[in-house]
């Protein structure tokens, strides 16, 4: 069964108290290169929380951006590491933050599941988002 | 009850010729602000006009300020690197399009164009496909960046390419949709964030205004 947008699968040796929301992957349109993940981050541990690293079997390159947007210009940078005090959450939306996916391994279409590794120091939480054509309507 | 005091019925006539100037300087204001509509993404008055440019589109068509002439044209600058805004404004341009089928100048002389500012990497072919997925019906056009000049320098669009890690650049650009009216004059620039319904009005509100001063 997949896992799909949603509650973990909870492993031994997951990020302690990471919790992950409503994560999704935009289809890419024919012709781009890549596409991006959307999610809420959350930690409901009882301690800092740091996630640095990020890791798609179906992508070559995975990396955190910010799209910034000021002065009627908008750009792409690399984001660092993002840290979570116990009880508090990041959003990854469009506009914002996203985890960016370069160089996908095969096509991606609307349902289909993207497996998503998301490293804290030596622990990784995996699950699967699905393909979306379009952004889910805000909750 | 008393009947008032000289010294406040001449108060009270002193206000009323105050309230009646006050009134007056209102009404004025009304109608000077008439002449420049509270429409806010209006570029008015002394809009800047297009000139001549050659763009190239898919199938070795030119996208030339001939190809907008006649229509009213939503003009967004990107590229298919993009992995956020673009496709973004790409759908909901799709959506505003949706949104305006039953307005009759957008469904006579409504168009969508898709400039990249990324030529090294987007051809012609490549980009109509991009633009295609969110519409059948949007245009795409790019060229070298001369040509690319003769569009963006009277705009004001700014692109810039910046290196990234994990792929060879990125390219920093200008992110408003422009609103360019049948005869190449620039009536709107649209702003972040874009969204159908503000989108859907401010072409109502431009072409109504843009089609009464011609
Ligand atoms: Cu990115």
């Amino acid at each position: 069964m997949l896992l799909l947008a949603g509650v973990l699968p909870s492993a031994a040796l997951a990020c302690p108290g990471l919790e992950v929301k409503g994560a999704w992957v935009r289809e890419p349109p024919p012709a781009s290169p890549g596409t991006a993940a959307f999610m809420s981050l959350h930690n409901a541990g009882a301690s800092a929380l740091t996630i640095t690293g990020w890791r798609s079997p179906q992508f070559g390159t995975t990396m955190l951006h910010a799209t910034l947007s000021s002065g009627g210009q908008t750009k792409m940078r690399g984001h660092a590491q993002l840290s979570m005090a116990p009880g508090e959450g990041i959003v990854l939306a469009p506009g914002g933050l996203h985890v960016m996916l370069m160089k996908p391994t095969g096509t991606l279409h609307e349902g289909e599941p993207v497996s998503l590794e998301l490293s804290c120091g030596p622990q990784t939480t995996s699950f699967e988002m699905p393909v979306r054509r379009e952004a889910p309507a805000a909750p | 009850m008393q009947t008032p005091s000289p010294r406040l019925q001449a108060n009270a006539g002193i206000a009323l010729i105050a309230f009646v100037a006050l009134s007056a300087g209102a009404l004025f204001a009304v109608l000077r602000e008439q002449q420049r509509p509270a429409i806010p993404a209006l570029i008015w008055p002394n809009p800047p006009t297009l000139g001549a440019f050659s763009l190239s589109m898919a199938g070795g068509k030119m996208l030339t300020q001939d190809s907008l002439k006649g229509h009213w044209t939503f003009l967004f600058f990107g590229f298919t690197h993009c992995p956020d805004v673009c496709p973004n404004t790409l759908a909901v341009l799709k959506q505003t399009a949706l949104r305006l089928s039953e307005d009759p100048t957008y469904r006579a002389q409504g168009q969508v164009v898709f400039v990249s500012v990324d030529p090294a990497r987007d051809q012609p072919a490549a980009l109509a496909q991009y633009v295609q997925y969110f519409d059948p019906n949007f245009l795409a056009a790019t060229g070298p960046e001369t040509a690319l000049a003769g569009l963006t320098a009277p705009l004001g669009v700014i692109h810039a390419r910046v290196p990234m890690t994990g792929e060879d650049y990125s390219v920093d650009h200008t992110a408003a949709i422009f609103l360019i009216d049948p005869k190449l004059r620039l009536l709107g620039v649209l702003s972040l964030p874009h969204e159908a319904a503000k989108l859907s009005t401010a072409f109502r509100d431009i072409s109504a205004f843009g089609t009464q001063n011609p």
